[in-house]
């Protein structure tokens, strides 16, 4: 292999180690969930371990790129802000739901008392668990 | 009178008494921006909880530091794992005092100029601070609150490596739509 050769093999090299680069700095967050669930717990569970032991959960529930899914009984759905749609899951405890924020596009077309699956991020705990980037799983 | 509101306010002021004066949300945007050479940086949180007692004044609000949306996927993971470490300091959080403005103002629909002091904690981190705001009463009980102040993120101890694109000084918006209790 010759001098140019190698020279143009570390150039293209180059080119496509910038170009991925490029692309995961660019690769926009995406709003409502694909991946498959990392873990399945159900509202009320999701609720207690959070109660029970924060930082645990948070390292359980909350860690980076882990995706959630929840099951559970849908308590309320809130429309009244514009940018996302909530949905409270039914956790038993009527201090605090679960809180599965949808982008509007993705917002499914669900009623209260409805047994549910949602998947999406969990940021962790406030008043209630909160999920975001929900996405419905069928 | 949503009742999961009112337990909202009740886990936050249990030692207040009467709910007359009370406002709160779990719905508050929170949002801040950072303007430099090679990009911005800006992000939104729609789910901030506060409580806003009118009566005393004492106003708190809490928000989940990863529920703050980028529109880049690497700039949200820097910003919590190298930043925030948000697995440690999952909250931010304020308390304080809201003043320039009375209970039975706010009864009535107005616009009031108010000043809010207290202390913001941040990665851990708790921080004197005051600023202007301005409460928006509509007189039947919607009360709209915003704030736009400045944060350093070297005063509460969040590190930026030398040569990383982060601006000294990160320009924030509260905006709170308050409901009374």
């Amino acid at each position: 292999m010759n001098k140019k050769t190698i020279f143009l093999s570390i150039a293209v090299v180059a080119c496509i180690a910038a170009g991925a680069a490029w692309y995961l700095a660019q690769k926009p967050v995406e709003r409502s969930l694909t991946k498959e669930a990392d873990i399945v717990v159900n509202a009320s569970d999701l609720l207690a371990a959070f109660t029970a032991d924060e930082t645990a959960a948070m390292a359980r529930f909350a860690a980076e790129g882990t995706v959630v899914q929840v099951n559970g009984t849908v308590r309320s759905i809130d429309r009244s802000e514009p940018s996302k749609v909530a949905v409270i899951l039914e956790t038993g405890d009527p201090l605090a739901g679960v809180v599965c924020e949808f982008e509007p596009a993705f917002a499914p077309d669900w009623k209260d008392g409805m047994d549910v699956k949602v998947k999406g991020a969990c940021t962790g705990f406030l008043m209630d668990v909160v999920v975001n980037r929900c996405a419905v799983v069928e | 009178m949503n009742i999961r509101t009112s337990l909202l306010v009740a886990a936050l002021l249990p030692l207040l008494a009467s709910a007359q004066d009370k406002y709160a949300t779990r719905n508050g945007e929170i949002s801040f921006f950072s303007h430099t050479a090679v990009e911005d940086i800006d992000a939104v949180n729609h789910k901030a909880t506060s409580v806003l007692d009118a009566a005393t004044g004492a106003i708190e609000f809490a928000v989940l530091i990863k529920g703050f949306e980028f529109e880049k996927a690497l700039m949200q993971e820097h910003f919590n794992e190298n930043y925030m470490e948000s697995n440690t300091y999952p909250k931010a959080t304020f308390k304080g005092k809201v003043a320039g403005v009375t209970a039975e103002q706010l009864k009535t629909a107005g616009t009031y100029e108010v000043t809010v002091s207290g202390e913001l904690t941040i990665h851990g981190v708790a921080k004197p601070v005051s600023s202007k705001g301005t409460l928006v009463s509509d007189g039947k009980g919607a009360v709209k609150a915003s704030s736009d102040f400045i944060v350093k993120p070297a005063d509460h101890g969040i590190k930026v490596p030398g040569g990383v694109n982060v601006a000294e000084e990160i320009q924030v918006k509260a905006r709170i739509d308050y409901q009374k209790l």
